[in-house]
């Protein structure tokens, strides 16, 4: 198949090399080198995660407004809103996720196969996968909403908040419509795929300075698609160990006489660098799917990658705060279906429910035990508790150095380390008297991890074609600029491959939340968080028959507290 | 020669693109149809003030109470319901000012009742007032009527197509009885496709 395949490539890149010397390759490398495309992006944010612990921001918030209008603008303005909103910097916060948000549409609003897209899709299979601009998980567009929702509560500002909380609760739709297609249409997916690389070639076509090859070319252009769409298909059945099948029909594959000898030479070649790679190829596969593995089990945690609690919760407090209880209760009831062992939740829903007329007589009885302890009645007003707990744990890359018979070819995958933690949660208590400890809502590392492993499909088919365009690359170099040309490009080759460790950074590792009656007045309450080691006071103003919000955000281990009075 | 003809070809293209790079500014009609993008817009302002000023002004109950007076009416807030962060204010605005030079009603605005408040007691109360100039305390007019309503939508997304629904609803409530005597709705649908090809 490489037989079709490896020619394929090397005629493109060397296509490239015979029009512009060489030039977009040397000015994809210049021109990413300051870019994440060879820094890994946790090595950017990590130093200003630091700062951040120690109670410093305003470095951070400069160093990140640099990337404003970069390619991963949209991921650096996430980080740069969440920085600002743990400062309680809400109008700076405000308008980064308002950035964010129209960019988020424009790429939306853009051609399904375009120009922009198929320019970083040829400069990723050069270089790697950080050359695609950041277009943000489903999981982290909800937490943008999500956020952004608590920005306007921040203000007072209710009915901005359910704007946002509709467009949280609508993502959240849309992811889950996108993700059981995208199940159905992986083979949809890899047509696409192709189409925008045919798309781009055709482009390279119009550029051409010379009308008289523009017809011969076209036509060569559609023999690659052609040629390409099936050592795609072969490329991919590497993985399937599908290879006895695949040498079969090309031994049956009639050729012209002269022709014979040649192909013998390379079906041979070809069978040992298949062999080869096959064998390089499984041990790769065997550590990534061990390190896939490891994964499992913090992905089990949860049932998809978008869909979460805690945003359905804020939801369901803010059509409180509205006045739509109906709508309110709608939401906590899909929130405990997430979590169904969270007591506050429970309580909610059941709340709601006798309120709302849904429960009645034996049903009330039988639950009566969960609500027992809370005080309907008085001069009393409602404490929510939002606690998010540290932040989300990173990406690193497992790397496969693949050696061929002149240099060699790397692999490398973005894999979560296996988390072992137990909920850490964080007691509450107001002078002597205990009010209660947080439950977990939110694990957002499993959302990551689960929409990493949502991902792989796609990353693997690129990760494939890669492989090939720089093997081919090498080919192309050795021809023009000799052996020392192709020990650099071995080189290049190598040192360019990194994987893709891109996500939001600075989001919690997870939520947890508690909610309870407390006399109004004024309340110092105590805040210990024993897993860390982190303590400290807040006050709180409790206002009858209102809801206090008190959002917590630990990050290592000091706790930034902001209450919002009702 | 190949070259000279790629560094003349470049040269054209900078030319050509240091021209578009000036933006260009031009007077459009504010009552022109405007769709840059589907998000919520002035010709949709437009649309739904327009119905519901001539909904109301023709509405058999409405001539009725304006045959022989101008009643007082109390613009409440619009509630948002829709997925966009939109100026209900801007809206109601517009009707009202249309309300208003119809002849047909009067408006009191209570938004403004604090800064009122505090004129008030400045005239009647600092000493620095002539007292035969100054507008005394307890004249103020009482409603009859409140306007009042909901402003939701339904949007609808797949890759290619995004399909978006409003409707804003309008009640005239007569503040004493509670009696609604008009009521009307605007619908606006719009859709969007993605191109297949483009930038």
């Amino acid at each position: 198949m490489k037989r079709i395949f490896y020619p394929t490539i090397f005629f493109l890149v060397k296509q490239w090399f015979y029009r512009y010397k060489g030039i977009p390759f040397l000015l994809i490398i210049a021109g990413c080198s300051t870019a994440t495309i060879f820094t890994p992006y946790p090595s950017k944010i990590n130093p200003l995660i630091e700062e951040i612990k120690t109670d410093q921001f305003d470095h951070a918030l400069n160093v990140l407004d640099r990337h404003r209008e970069g390619k991963d603008k949209i991921l650096y303005l996430l980080e740069r809103g969440r920085v600002a909103q743990i400062k309680s910097d809400e109008a700076t916060s405000v308008k980064d996720y308002e950035t964010v948000f129209s960019a988020i549409k424009i790429l939306e609003e853009k051609a399904v196969i375009s120009a922009s897209d198929a320019g970083a899709i040829t400069a990723s299979l050069l270089t790697n996968e950080n050359a695609i601009p950041y277009k943000a998980d489903g999981y982290e567009r909800v937490f943008l909403y999500h956020f952004q929702a608590l920005n306007y509560l921040a203000n007072k500002d209710i009915e901005g908040a359910g704007v946002e909380v509709r467009l949280a609760n609508e993502e959240q739709k849309l992811a889950l419509e996108r993700h059981e297609k995208e199940l159905l249409n992986t083979e949809k997916g890899k047509e696409r795929y192709l189409d925008i690389i045919k798309a781009n070639l055709s482009k390279q076509v119009d550029r051409s300075p010379d009308d008289k090859k523009t017809d011969k070319m076209t036509r060569t252009i559609d023999e690659i698609s052609d040629k390409l769409k099936s050592a795609f298909q072969g490329a991919f059945g590497f993985l399937k160990s599908d290879y006895k099948k695949e040498s079969k029909v090309i031994e049956q594959e009639k050729t012209p006489a002269e022709d014979k000898e040649l192909d013998k030479q390379l079906l041979t070649e070809d069978k040992k660098i298949e062999e080869k790679t096959q064998e390089i190829l499984s041990t790769a596969n065997d550590n990534l799917n061990e390190a896939y593995k490891s994964m499992d089990k913090i992905v089990s945690k949860v049932k998809n990658s978008f869909q979460n609690a805690y945003t359905f919760y804020m939801s369901g407090i803010v059509y409180e705060l509205l006045g739509k209880d109906n709508d309110a209760y709608i939401d906590y009831k899909k929130a405990l279906e997430i979590f169904p062992e969270n007591t506050y939740l429970q309580r909610d829903v059941i709340r709601l429910a006798k309120e709302l007329g849904i429960l009645f007589g034996k049903e009330i009885v039988e639950q009566e035990d969960v609500v027992k302890n809370i005080p309907f009645e008085g001069n009393y007003g409602e404490l929510v508790v939002f606690f998010e707990n540290d932040l989300t744990p990173q990406k690193k890359e497992i790397r496969v150095q693949i050696p061929a018979s002149d240099g060699s070819l790397a692999i490398a995958f973005p894999v979560y380390d296996a988390d072992e933690s137990k909920d850490e949660p964080l007691l509450l208590s107001e002078g002597d008297s205990v009010l209660g400890s947080t439950e977990p809502i939110c694990y957002v590392h499993a959302l990551a991890a689960k929409s990493l492993k949502e991902k792989t499909t796609i990353m693997l088919i690129r990760q494939l074609l890669r492989l090939a365009v720089k093997a081919a690359s090498r080919e192309v170099v050795k021809e023009y600029l000799g052996e020392t040309g192709q020990y650099f490009s071995s080189f290049y080759n190598i040192a360019s491959e990194r994987a893709d460790l891109r996500s939001w950074l600075t989001l919690p590792r997870d939520v947890q939340i508690m909610r309870l009656r407390l006399p109004e007045g004024a309340h110092r309450i105590n805040l210990v968080h024993n897993a860390s080691g982190a303590s400290s006071d807040v006050d709180v103003p409790i206002n009858k028959n209102k809801k206090t919000i008190l959002r917590i955000i630990r990050v290592g281990k000091v706790f930034y507290t902001k209450p919002i009075v009702f | 020669m190949r070259w000279s003809k790629i560094f003349s070809g470049s040269l054209c293209v900078i030319v050509i693109a240091g021209c578009v790079t000036t933006s260009k500014v031009t007077y459009e009609d504010p009552k022109g149809v405007e769709i840059l993008t589907i998000d919520f817009g002035s010709t949709d302002l437009q649309q739904i003030a327009g119905k519901m000023v001539d909904s109301l002004l023709i509405s058999p109950s409405v001539v009725r109470v304006t045959i022989d007076q101008q009643p007082v009416v109390l613009v409440d807030k619009i509630k948002n319901k829709t997925l966009e962060h939109i100026d209900t204010e801007s809206i109601t605005d517009t009707i009202k000012t249309r309300l208003l030079s119809s002849g047909k009603f009067r408006f009191v605005d209570m938004t403004k009742v604090d800064t009122v408040r505090k004129q008030l007691e400045f005239q009647t109360e600092s000493g620095l007032v002539d007292p035969s100039t100054a507008a005394s305390i307890g004249k103020l007019i009482g409603a009859e009527y409140m306007l009042y309503g909901n402003f939701s939508s339904i949007v609808k997304r797949t890759q290619m197509h995004k399909d978006v629904y409003y409707k804003f609803t309008l009640n005239l409530m007569h503040l004493e009885r509670g009696e609604i005597i008009w009521a009307d709705e605007k619908e606006i649908r719009k859709t969007r496709e993605r191109p297949l090809f483009g930038q």
